[in-house]
């Protein structure tokens, strides 16, 4: 099995995109384009058949928070930049109490493609919460991390393998509160018994060190913002590597790949790891994409 | 006279032209929305239109004139709102990134990445040196400067924006070569691109403007802030692409954007005379806030209508939040308009929108008067 996970929403392929801006145009209709997207999604679970654990591309999710703006207590608000991309989310107006059937978050995946080795991903609870207007102004991170918990064991039982959990908001806000995030962790993974990752696209991992005291198996880091030379820990997690940029069509040299890979390893005495993009590769588009994917294929069989 | 009213860029193509550009037949709905416009407007050119139209096959010359025609109606409705600053609508452009990168050597377009939802742009990768290969929106100004005597506000997109939007492949190899740590070499990588942009395409296009009669022009750079450590990059090329020329005006316009990073950065801008920013939707007043505690003394374009919700504000509303700028800023330096382009709005709900904001406007300057 190759040292490779996906770690985000994947890029559509130009026949899917044709076929979701027709059907807004209503000149398809929704059993084709479902079709469509269940090609797309066979050709991605395909292209990750021997990595690690395999997702299904997120092609159902408008942003990483739109599913949870159709539950009871949450609304959908202003369409908001996210981070620093030329992309935007609807932000979620959390004016309540959280109510919700764990089951809901089915019609977001595509479960029954999905093979055994198989990730989802979520929103990380500090990156919900940061993304939000908090109108509820309660103890929100952990009512939002006991949602989260619901839907992961709901996950757990559906026969997910990995549950990722993305954090930008942790890796991005200046005001960080490791000792109450990590609270949050806690809430978050209890009684959750199958793998779980916080992956940190964006973060400089060097202000944040403090998240490998969370309660969660691995975790993903930003190798394109982290400089090899200001980071050193010891940690028996296992760590994603983000080194593939997700955010730039040039495709890396695989001689140099190499050479990183072996120097972190060697200086992190890294025993248990794994290759990934630093960030969705959505932010490519489709054809550079699928030539990342070979990229890591081809660094992990040569390491 | 206070609070002048102008437009921001982009109005939505209507489906008479999609339609007829594109080969598909017309229906009765689209002709009826068309004539409402005409009458609405009392657009002259309504038969020439309407006869195009009705042609079975057309060529490209008549594809032209559609969206000639699209851009005089455009233009008829401008005026008829009563706007005081206007364009086109940007009738005969596709959009703000692909059209302009399609005019400068050195890009490659690999495939679309996703905006939001299901809507998707074209982004480039910069594989070469940059350079212009001819002017463009010079033809389009030189058509719309003689259909109105209103002023004309051209929209430019800026160098940093083409930057930050597209793949930086050719600096960021040359970069990786000599700089150990990835994210320096992207900096500096960006820097370059900006800059050369700035220099070898921005510049002479303003230029080119210029000799065809522009005055004022309107620099949109929406990533400004996107990378809040290359600010000074956006500023730096801002100042490389308008150094030195005074005979034109330059208006700023960035939106969905994190204003409070761009102090003090953007006191370095040395040919800007007025920020053109979101207010209605994100509730910015706190740049004003800003503007006034640094001493920031260029005039604001004060975004009053939020572009992407089809509720049609009301003229109190916009004359109150007129009014909330004015309480803050000195009311002389307040220019009114949409947050952004409205091109993601239906022309009905676009142009009500922009007549209650002359409306508002109007009962604003009751208020103070």
């Amino acid at each position: 099995m190759l040292k490779c996970q996906l770690t985000g929403t994947f890029a559509r392929s130009p026949e899917l995109i044709r076929a979701t801006r027709d059907y807004d145009r209503r000149r398809l209709k929704e059993n084709d384009l479902e079709r469509i997207r269940e090609d797309d999604v066979k050709n991605i679970i395909k292209s990750q058949e021997d990595f690690q654990y395999i997702i299904d591309g997120g092609f159902l999710w408008q942003d990483i928070l739109r599913p949870f703006t159709f539950v009871e207590g949450i609304d959908a608000g202003p369409l908001t930049r996210f981070f620093r991309t030329n992309t935007f989310y609807r932000k979620p107006i959390i004016k309540g109490d959280v109510k919700f059937k764990s089951e809901f978050i089915n019609k977001f995946f595509y479960l029954h493609l999905l093979p055994e080795r198989s990730k989802v991903i979520l929103p990380g609870p500090v990156s919900f919460v940061g993304l939000s207007y908090d109108k509820y102004c309660k103890d929100t991170l952990f009512m939002i991390s006991r949602a989260l918990n619901r839907i992961s064991k709901h996950l757990e039982e559906e026969k997910v393998a990995c549950i990722q959990f993305s954090e930008p908001y942790i890796s991005l806000t200046e005001k960080r509160d490791f000792n109450l995030w990590k609270k949050a962790y806690k809430i978050l993974t209890e009684n959750i018994e199958i793998d779980t990752l916080i992956h940190l696209p964006w973060g400089n991992f060097s202000n944040l060190l403090g998240i490998l005291k969370f309660p969660v198996k691995s975790i993903g880091i930003d190798f394109i913002e982290t400089s090899i030379e200001k980071i050193d820990f010891k940690t028996d997690k296992r760590l994603g590597i983000g080194c593939i940029d997700a955010q730039n069509s040039l495709i890396e040299d695989t001689e140099d790949l190499r050479k990183f890979l072996n120097g972190l390893v060697d200086k992190l005495s890294l025993e248990d790891f794994f290759i990934c993009p630093n960030c969705d590769l959505e932010f490519l588009p489709y054809p550079i994409a699928i030539k990342k994917i070979k990229i890591m294929r081809e660094i992990s069989d040569n390491l | 006279m206070l609070f002048p009213t102008q437009e921001i860029g982009s109005i939505s193509k209507p489906n008479w032209l999609i339609k007829k550009l594109r080969g598909a037949s017309l229906k009765n709905a689209d002709l009826d929305e068309l004539n409402y416009w005409i009458k609405f407007s009392s657009f002259e050119k309504g038969k020439e239109l309407r006869d195009i139209l009705k042609k079975e096959n057309i060529n490209k010359e008549h594809k032209n004139i559609l969206k000639d025609l699209s851009s005089l109606l455009v233009i008829r409705c401008f005026e008829k709102i009563g706007l005081d600053i206007i364009y086109d609508g940007e009738q005969h452009r596709t959009e703000m990134y692909q059209e302009p990168i399609s005019y400068i050597n050195g890009f490659k377009f690999y495939g679309e990445v996703r905006s939001f939802d299901n809507k998707y742009y074209k982004k480039a990768a910069c594989v070469k040196e940059v350079e212009l290969k001819n002017p463009y929106h010079i033809d389009e100004f030189n058509y719309i400067k003689k259909l109105t005597d209103k002023p004309l506000k051209v929209p430019l997109t800026g160098a940093y924006t083409f930057t930050n939007w597209s793949f930086n492949e050719y600096f960021l190899k040359k970069w990786i070569k000599k700089e150990k740590s990835r994210k320096i070499a992207i900096y500096n990588a960006d820097y370059d691109l900006a800059i050369n942009l700035a220099k070898n395409v921005i510049r002479p296009n303003i230029l080119a403007l210029i000799d065809s009669g522009a005055k004022l022009i309107q620099i949109d750079e929406p990533a400004a802030t996107t990378e809040p450590e290359e600010i000074e990059i956006f500023v730096d090329s801002y100042n490389e692409s308008t150094k030195g020329i005074n005979n034109c005006k330059f208006n700023l316009h960035i939106c969905y954007s994190a204003y409070s990073l761009l102090y003090p950065h953007i006191l370095k801008l040395q040919n800007c005379s007025q920020y053109t920013f979101e207010f209605a939707q994100s509730n910015s007043y706190y740049f004003l806030e800003l503007m006034k505690k640094n001493r920031d003394k260029k005039e604001i374009g004060l975004g009053v209508i939020d572009s992407h919700c089809d509720k049609i504000e009301t003229p109190e509303l916009i004359r109150d939040r007129i009014l909330r700028a004015a309480e803050i800023i000195e009311p002389e330096r307040i220019y009114v308009n949409p947050d952004c382009g409205l091109r993601t709005r239906s022309w009905k709900v676009a142009f009500s929108k922009l007549e209650n904001m002359v409306k508002g406007v109007s009962l604003a300057r009751k208020s103070l008067t």
